[in-house]
């Protein structure tokens, strides 16, 4: 059950940031290995990502559904492997550190199923926060470049 | 362009052959470095099973083997089908066991016979058993610094064949062991022996440069003596080396040109590192070097899963359980089969190539792996498991006219293909093709399966097809070298000062294929040739 948090300051007013993170539109494209997405019933969307373990990468295609985002301080989310046995739970939290600063942290837990579950897990743990740092430290630069505008 | 030292002898690429080149110079007393243009250490070996065919073995008798070199000789000259040369069968066949007992000796690899069959055990000379050594598992924390460096390839978990082959599918693997040795960095296989050969050369002194690319040979009066190289930063370097330089970059089958050109057939997708370009061949022609066997290859059929990359290039996996276990059978786009399908890996893709001469095409492209709902629930396939939902990537058909349909096979051809087939599958026989009746076929099927391991019916619907291709675990085709590994030019003259070895030589088994390892065991063998006979040259 491989699990990572990471967390970076981010010099942005902490509602822009939340504005920034709570729009997946706005970062997809900078997450690890993502190819596309689109949205299905009931606020969710199907990702797919090239999952890259180490050994190889292999497109997986995953169902995201947001299921807290009080508008505030940050989204939790869970994550459905449609066509490889992997599970996911995560959020985006982000803390007010003063005028114009924020914290933002990501955590991801993912979980293996079936079989090769414990060998797919191995992978994933030295993989994980390799990815995480990477999306967390891109987002931090695209959130403080302002290139994207956000409401509010 | 800088300077980076001299050298008593550069080898260019750090597979298993051009380790045990680089060491066995070093033994000698010889300044040596090993080049290598990737980031990781190992190049095709490290990727691959690993083991290596050794007839004549110290372990054989472990196994109650007797073998003899006359035997060993009689197997290999039919095996080469011509495409190799007494000399090289003969020095093979002499040093090859002087080669495993310096592996143990002089490195931290640990040998074990296997009982697996020679490819072609009933000829004249086969064996059932012993000539094919595997390694123990090798623990790179002993690598220190380059405990990450060592190449890992997306085919095999960490096992060894032996743990492998006492599960009949992946599903009943001890996948708790491979999560432990995936985090613990424990290596099998390829990687086991790159390991154990690694560790070798950096306690003897041989330096490892990486991401440094060889890109020309320098020839003076007295030979080659220098390797001009591009670091990842794109500075040139040129490395001197005072007494030979020897080439073991691998194959070209990831170079398109080459491969066009030289290979007898399509070879559709390579289960290899992509690095392997070809460089290293194309320097030494460039300094007058002759080729030999360039339209072989270590032939795989495989299948590519949609999606799957490795080093961004597409995977090709090797099926072999596939093919052997009861329950499936390979055909064309007429939906007949056109080969013994249980056959050995290399020799299987004959077939594949052959041509049609009329219709000016290969009437045994594209082909499919056609299996039902039984096979598919007891066997793996690439990747899926048993008790996995067919994945996407699987052909579909409720009945074999519309799997048919879906894969682009002729529907009549399929179902009286596979009528004909079921009603021999049943008894255990198969009077088109013979499957099944090598110790090889059975050795690879399932052995709980009666009254064939090999052969049984398709009748359990839903039906599924997975195209295999015509693929490769590196091409076999290079420089022409000499019994001492001396590179020959094209008056069959020794080049003076380079060597060479590896997939970047003229494989000396020809076209054939003896045994598990029957690539890497020779390429081992004229490795420690070739370093013993580089760094007696004199400065």
């Amino acid at each position: 059950m491989p699990a990572y948090t990471v967390t970076l300051p981010v010099a942005a007013e902490p509602a822009h940031v939340w504005a920034f993170v709570n729009d997946y539109a706005n970062w997809a494209d900078l997450f690890p290995g993502y190819q596309g997405h689109r949205l299905a019933p009931d606020g969710r969307s199907v990702w797919t990502i090239k999952g890259d373990l180490g050994m190889f990468a292999r497109l997986v295609e995953v169902e995201v559904g947001v299921i807290v985002g009080d508008g505030s301080e940050g989204a939790r989310f869970t994550v459905k492997g449609l066509t490889e046995k992997v599970q996911a739970e995560g959020a985006f939290l982000t803390r007010p550190l003063g005028p114009g600063r924020a914290e933002l942290t990501f955590v991801l837990d993912v979980r293996a199923g079936g079989a090769m579950a414990p060998m797919i897990n191995a992978l994933l743990r030295p993989a994980l926060p390799r990815m995480m740092e990477g999306f967390a430290r891109s987002l931090v630069t695209r959130i403080e470049s302002g290139e994207v505008e956000v409401p509010g | 362009m800088s300077e980076p030292g001299a050298y008593d002898v550069i080898v260019i690429g750090s597979g298993g052959p051009g380790l045990v080149a680089a060491l066995r110079a070093r033994d000698r007393g010889r300044r040596v470095a090993v080049l290598e243009k990737t980031d990781r250490i190992g190049g095709t070996t490290a990727v691959s099973g690993g083991m290596l065919w050794v007839p004549g073995n110290h372990h054989m008798r472990e196994l109650g083997i007797l073998d003899s070199r006359d035997e060993a000789l009689r197997y290999l000259r039919r095996v080469a089908g011509g495409q190799s040369t007494e000399d090289l069968l003969q020095t093979f066949v002499d040093r090859a066991p002087e080669m495993a007992r310096y592996l143990e000796a002089r490195t931290p690899i640990r040998l074990t016979p296997l009982a697996r069959p020679d490819y072609h055990p009933e000829w004249e000379g086969g064996k059932p058993a012993g000539r094919t050594l595997d390694h123990e598992p090798f623990d790179a924390a002993v690598l220190g610094a380059y405990r990450d460096r060592v190449r890992r390839g997306p085919h095999y978990p960490p096992l060894t064949y032996s743990e492998r082959h006492r599960w009949v599918s992946p599903e009943d693997f001890d996948w708790e062991l491979i999560a432990r040795r995936l985090d613990a960095g424990i290596l099998t296989l390829g990687g086991a022996l790159v390991g154990g050969l690694l560790k070798a050369c950096l306690e003897a002194g041989v330096e490892i440069v990486l991401d440094t690319a060889a890109a020309a040979l320098s020839r003076g009066p007295r030979g080659v003596s220098a390797v001009t190289a591009t670091a990842r930063d794109g500075t040139e370097v040129l490395f001197t080396a005072a007494r030979a330089v020897i080439v073991a970059s691998g194959g070209f089958e990831w170079h398109a040109h080459m491969k066009r050109h030289f290979l007898r057939g399509p070879e559709l997708a390579s289960a290899t590192p992509p690095s392997n370009t070809g460089e290293g061949i194309l320097m030494a022609m460039a300094v007058g070097a002759a080729l030999g066997n360039m339209n072989e290859a270590a032939w795989f059929p495989v299948i590519r899963i949609p999606g799957e990359e490795y080093d961004g290039h597409p995977v090709a996996r090797l099926i072999v359980d596939e093919r052997c276990k009861p329950g499936s059978i390979i055909v064309n786009r007429q939906g007949r089969r056109f080969v013994n399908e249980a056959m050995n890996y290399n020799d299987i893709i004959r077939r594949f190539h052959d041509f049609d001469p009329a219709a000016y095409d290969h009437p045994n492209l594209p082909a499919h792996l056609v299996f039902d709902e039984r096979f598919r629930s007891r066997y793996n396939v690439a990747t899926a498991l048993p008790s996995d939902a067919p994945p996407a990537w699987f052909k579909t058909g409720p009945g074999l006219d519309e799997l048919a349909a879906a894969a682009g096979i002729d529907p009549a051809g399929l179902r009286a293909t596979i009528a004909r087939f079921n009603g021999h599958a049943v008894r255990g026989v198969d009077p088109d093709f013979r499957r099944g009746q090598s110790a090889h076929d059975r050795y690879y099927g399932d052995a709980g399966h009666e009254p064939n391991p090999s052969l049984g019916p398709l009748d359990t619907p839903p039906y599924f097809a997975v195209e295999i291709l015509p693929g490769s675990g590196g091409t076999k085709g290079g420089l022409l070298c000499d019994a001492a590994g001396r590179v020959q030019d094209a008056q069959g003259h020794p080049i003076p000062r380079l060597y060479a070895c590896g997939n970047a030589a003229a494989h000396s088994m020809g076209m054939g294929y003896p045994g598990a390892g029957g690539m890497l065991g020779p390429s081992m063998t004229f490795g420690y040739i070739a370093g013993d006979s580089a760094g007696a040259e004199p400065a």
